[in-house]
């Protein structure tokens, strides 16, 4: 009996071996999606899908269609009215004054009014809701320094509901170009229904938020660690209607996975291209590629408080340093020509953007000037170890341009340079951040909003939230806040000479612009990219 | 008959001398010490034509160690883009990588770090494996269960995971150090992961050899118990053990690479063949360039090839039932 | 019997409870602050940081953390969330299943080809066949998972387009076919040397040779006799790497892009995020210790002179 048993054991698992393989066989594959409906590469979103909640791409790509805002970005970065009727300044702008159009509604029928606007942005502000957008309130009276309520307030004191169509929002200082930043997802408007009785933003509408853009979620919505899938919202009628008949991002852990999927026809859209497809994607005929000039800007910061890095001769060692990398090299070696080298502290996409910022030749490959340099700062003091830049090897490319710039500067300057890895973004960001860092590392910026002075003030302004290197120059800060109350080409000429500032004491050591790439299915129209990097979805179709 | 009948006291029949004569092959020599386990072995081991060539493998990857220019002449750490995949030439066999270092000279340096991680890790393991096992097997009872309940514990999480995250802690705690530095490093956070595979076996041997015969007979003649683990129990034990081992240490060379490529093995200013191998995976994906792929994984394959043949012929050599065919 | 199967499951508590506090001290003890993590480029508000931080417990001494998470896992909490605000036991249920269905085919794979192939290398010891097997097992044995994945991924699925390139979240056993390969791999190769070995001893072995003597034909004697026999080594092996084939799936889940429960735990560990890190690796404690009773129960059936009591 018992060998009887055993036996049918043994069989009972060969059976389920070959059911499996059968099984395996019959497995066909299930894409065929051959309707308008664009798929486009994601990533699970990190937070709430709540406007003033979401920081990031994953979570940011999903709400910029699912809402609209008071303005919207046209594809060249300028902005149109679309759920604003009008957004006029006081005399010296630092009040500005919103007229909501009448007949926007929420997909659950709800209509946008003003308090759909101020609401949200109090809730955002307010530390107590733990929002990680509070930052894009700063500008505003009645927040602190990093855009929080200030103590002892539930709101901002800035903002001020009118009747239902209209709301004033008063500023700390004058801003001319203050409704750029406006049609950041932070600044959406949110429902009344998403309020739960304690005042809180409920789970369930940070899961399946209700919205007011031009596409609305599916019954499916977001499928965790999958997919967001969205269809048109019927009622839309802003600036941003759909081409096509819905939008499905599908969530990758990796690029190099979603490229080969582009590759094979299961992905229309990846707005990026992964380092190892750097040097093929544009030959690839499986494809179709772009690649141009983008928005966000890389640098190396080299902190005052370092040793040798004060005053005069730190000053010498960032130019010597600077002039010690040898951009073009990297860009063209590394990248492959998907980074363009920085000629100023900003960005070629914006308006106003020059190549002959004064004292720019820095950024400029000079081995020479660059070993007369370092030598005039060893005559102050002399320098001895190893000069070490610090990245997170999270980020594409990260690791190689650092060993390629430490190599470089190891080559000309004849000293011990090397390249130092922090694992992931955060490992860095919190040694950064406490300060407790002590070597060079790298640094980046991506606008809020398209404007030069986005590049400049948050990040190198005394006391700025994003001043790493705990920069200070009394004339740069003034020349800030002037330009920020300027218009036209007086506006650009302070810009340019705070930069002229910066080009001398080298806060940040730029390195090069990231170019915007991407890659579709060769059958997709309409592609474009925005300011932000990114296609405008709406658009696009097969 | 009466010279053939028994007699008186003699219980049985005894054949008398002259028809059983005694054969030279008979002669015992006393004072022959009777011939360990472990010669037996060496005598088999040299006749193993497996044993010779993984020992030609391991010598020669011990002389690019020890000896580095007797290969290369050029710098591993000199990286200079102008030389981005430039092709083979005198004195660089195998051409340039990504960065422009020298491909067969990173791999050549790169032999250090990989196997140091691998012989250490087995050493620690090992030792570390041996005497908790031996301990369990040896007294039993709770000591035995508490061993093997702590050896679950760390054998049930998932090694690579484990490691990511304990060489993330110590990088954080010692974030300044050299090469052995790290390299200690990787060696702590497999090695603590990996003891238990050598405590269950440790463990399953002693258990075995506990109650053969040889050891009640030493148990008999008054052996103390720590005596007898140290004299009989261990040394019978450890032949399975070894062989573990050797296996073993191919995998955790394979374990570093897997280490850097999930970004949290040796830092990338140390060369190893998993830095190589993490930095060739951008040329795997796109298909060109493949060289600097198969050199590091030629010379990683290779070095564990050589280790899990020695590994091979040690176990043909100590395993009596494999000795049978 | 059991008797003996309750006695097992009680003692999986403390291993249990080791192994999350091992992990757990040591995402404590990990650098970074993930809030920051969270954050990004932007700057964050001291109070805003110190609310999320008090929210997750993270100023708390690390045992008082270490027994919330046990509170909220032991209970089934379906507020206990992972650092981005998502239910942990949610992600856990989504990653689960292609996990499971990708290790157990991998198993099932390294079992169908490690068997056959190890038995008829074992029938013919030092023969052709079995030196060819042993020298194409010791190469895979020494070759890193990640570069046969992407090589098999460059070849089978960009190249000649056999197989897809990758899974995504709509997986199905036909696209988790080259990754479950890809994952067998290095099991394969032992799971075929552990059945050559285990084939060969046999084979020598006494019953055997009283088999033979009976007068019982080849295949009679190799499926009677000497297949049982060998196989109780080599399910012990395949049954116990259950738990490690789902935790090496890290790696293969991260090349074709599979939204299981490797990936999921790389992401937390990388994030910082210990609530979800923790209980993957529970989990992961969990398949490992109910696997190995599994195999000691089936170890009963298959050699009838072992018996629980």
């Amino acid at each position: 009996m018992r060998l009887s048993r055993r036996t049918r054991l043994a069989g009972v698992g060969l059976a389920a071996a070959a059911s499996l393989i059968l099984a395996a066989c019959g497995g066909g594959d299930d894409s065929g999606s051959d309707s308008n409906v664009i798929t486009v590469y994601g990533t699970n979103p990190q937070n709430p899908l709540i406007p003033t909640a979401t920081n990031e791409v994953g979570g940011g790509d999903p709400l910029n269609n699912l809402f609209a805002g008071l303005v919207s970005y046209k594809t060249d970065g300028s902005v149109e009215n679309e759920v604003a009727e009008s957004i006029e300044p006081n005399k010296d702008s630092t009040v500005w004054t919103v007229k909501v159009k009448s007949g926007w509604k929420f997909t659950d029928g709800e209509p946008v009014t003003a308090e759909s606007f101020v609401k949200a942005w109090n809730y955002g502000a307010n530390p107590a809701n733990k929002q990680l957008n509070n930052y894009f309130f700063y500008p505003i009276k009645g927040t602190d320094d990093v855009g929080n309520t200030v103590k002892g307030a539930d709101t901002v004191s800035g903002l001020k509901v009118v009747d239902d169509s209209t709301f004033t929002i008063s500023l700390k200082s004058a801003e001319s170009d203050f409704p750029l930043r406006l049609g950041y997802s932070a600044y959406f408007p949110v429902p009344a229904k998403a309020y739960g009785s304690d005042g809180k933003i409920t789970k369930e509408y940070g899961d399946k938020p209700i919205g007011n853009g031009p596409y609305k979620l599916t019954a499916k919505g977001w499928e965790k660690n999958k997919q967001i899938s969205m269809v048109p919202n019927g009622d839309y009628n802003g600036n941003r209607k759909a081409k096509n008949e819905g939008l499905t991002f599908k969530f990758y852990n990796s690029t190099d996975a979603a490229y080969s999927d582009v590759q094979g026809g299961n992905l229309d859209v990846l707005d990026q291209v992964p380092p190892s497809a750097l040097t093929t994607f544009e030959s690839d005929n499986q494809i179709k590629a772009y690649n141009e000039p983008g928005s966000s800007f890389s640098s190396i910061t080299i902190p005052e408080r370092l040793a040798h890095f004060k005053g005069e001769e730190g000053q010498l060692r960032r130019a010597a340093i600077s002039e010690a990398t040898n951009r073009e090299q990297i860009t063209d070696k590394v990248f492959n020509g998907a980074r363009t080298p920085a000629k100023d502290f900003t960005s070629p996409v914006l308006d106003g953007w020059t190549d002959k910022v004064e004292g720019n030749e820095v950024l400029d490959f000079n081995a020479s000037d660059a070993k007369a340099k370092w030598a005039a700062a060893d005559k102050i003091s002399k320098w001895e170890g190893t000069f070490t830049i610090a990245f997170n090897n999270d980020g594409a490319g990260n690791k190689e341009f650092s060993e390629a710039m430490a190599n470089q500067i190891k080559k000309t300057l004849g000293i011990n340079a090397e390249a130092k890895v922090y694992p992931t973004f955060d490992e860095l960001r919190t040694v950064v951040t406490d300060r407790s860092i002590k070597t060079a590392f790298r640094t980046g910026w991506q606008a809020d909003y398209p404007s030069m002075l986005n590049y400049l003030g948050p990040i190198y302004a005394t006391g700025a939230g994003s001043n790493d290197g705990d920069y200070s120059n009394k004339t740069f800060d003034k020349l800030i806040s002037e330009a920020s109350a300027a218009t036209g080409d007086e506006r650009y000429k302070l810009i340019g000479e705070a930069q002229t500032i910066l080009l001398k004491d080298l806060p940040a050591i730029p390195l090069w612009y990231q170019n915007a790439t991407a890659v579709t299915s060769t059958d997709l129209k309409g592609f474009v990219f925005n300011w932000q990097q990114k296609p405008d979805y709406y658009a696009l179709s097969k | 008959m009466s010279e053939s009948a028994a007699r008186p006291g003699q219980a049985r029949y005894v054949a008398p001398l002259e028809e059983t004569p005694l054969r030279a092959i008979d002669a015992v020599v006393i004072d022959a010490a009777p011939e360990s386990q472990w010669r037996e072995a060496w005598k088999r081991l040299r006749r193993s034509p497996l044993f010779w060539l993984a020992t030609a493998i391991i010598v020669v990857i011990m002389v690019a160690i020890f000896f580095p220019t007797l290969f290369t002449n050029a710098d591993p750490q000199d990286g200079d883009l102008d030389r981005q995949f430039a092709p083979a030439g005198e004195g660089h066999p195998f051409g340039y990588t990504f960065l422009g270092y020298d491909v067969w000279a990173r791999t050549v340096y790169g032999a250090r770090a990989s196997v140091a991680v691998g012989v250490l890790t087995t050493i620690v393991a090992t030792l570390l494996g041996m005497v908790t096992g031996a301990v369990a097997g040896f007294y039993g009872g709770w000591v035995d269960t508490l061993v093997s309940r702590f050896s679950d514990i760390f054998f049930s999480i998932p090694l690579l995971l484990a490691c990511l995250v304990v060489i993330a802690v110590i990088n954080n705690l010692y974030p300044q150090r050299g090469f052995w530095g790290s390299v200690l490093v990787v060696v702590m956070a497999l090695s603590l992961f990996a003891w238990p595979q050598i405590t269950r076996q440790m463990r399953g041997a002693v258990l075995e050899v506990k109650n053969l015969e040889f050891v009640d007979a030493a148990t008999a003649i008054g052996a103390s118990r720590l005596v007898n683990l140290r004299r009989h129990i261990v040394p019978n034990a450890l032949a399975p053990v070894i062989v573990t081992a050797t296996i073993l240490l191919g995998t955790f060379i394979v374990a570093e690479t897997s280490l850097s490529f999930l970004g949290l093995g040796l830092p990338s200013n140390v060369a190893s063949w998993g830095n190589d191998l993490s930095g060739a995976t951008n040329q795997v994906r796109s298909g060109t360039h493949l060289t600097v792929m198969w050199v590091p994984a030629t010379a990683l394959a290779v070095t564990v090839l050589g280790f899990i043949l020695l590994g091979e012929a040690v176990r043909e050599a100590l395993d009596p039932k494999a000795r049978k065919s | 019997m059991w008797w003996y199967v309750g006695k097992r499951l009680l003692q999986t508590i403390p291993v249990f409870l080791g192994a999350t506090l091992i992990i757990y001290a040591l995402v404590f003890l990990r650098p970074g602050d993930p809030i920051l993590g969270l954050v990004g480029d932007k700057p964050i508000s001291p109070e805003v940081r110190q609310a999320l931080r008090d929210q997750y417990h993270l100023d708390d001494p690390f045992l008082l953390q270490w027994l919330f998470f046990l509170k909220d896992v032991v209970t089934f909490n379906p507020d206990f969330v992972g650092l981005d605000g998502q239910p942990v036991f949610e992600k856990i249920q989504n990653a689960f299943p292609v996990t499971v269905t990708l290790a157990l085919m991998a198993l099932a794979l390294d079992a169908v080809i490690g068997i056959v192939v190890g038995t008829f290398a074992g029938l013919r010891r030092n023969g052709w066949f079995d030196s060819a097997t042993l020298l194409v097992s010791l190469v895979l044995l020494s070759v890193p998972i990640f570069v046969v994945g992407f090589v098999l991924q460059l070849f089978f699925g960009v190249k000649f387009g056999l197989a897809p390139v990758t899974v995504g979240g709509d997986w199905t056993i036909g696209k988790l076919l080259l990754p479950a390969f890809v994952l067998a791999i290095a099991n394969i190769a032992t799971t075929l040397r552990l059945a050559r070995t285990s084939v060969a001893d046999n084979l020598s072995a006494d019953h055997v040779r009283t088999a033979r003597a009976k007068g019982l034909s080849n295949g009679t004697v190799v499926r009677n006799h000497v297949l049982r026999n060998s196989l109780v080594p080599v399910v012990t092996y395949i049954g116990i790497n259950l738990g490690s084939l789902m935790a090496g799936a890290v790696i293969t889940e991260g090349i074709f892009n599979i939204q299981g429960i490797g990936n999921l735990a790389y992401q937390a560990v990388n994030r910082g995020d210990a609530p979800v890190t923790v209980t993957v690796v529970a989990v992961m404690v969990m398949v490992y210790v109910f696997m190995s009773l599994v195999v000691d129960l089936i170890y009963a059936v298959l050699d009838p002179r072992i018996r629980y009591v």
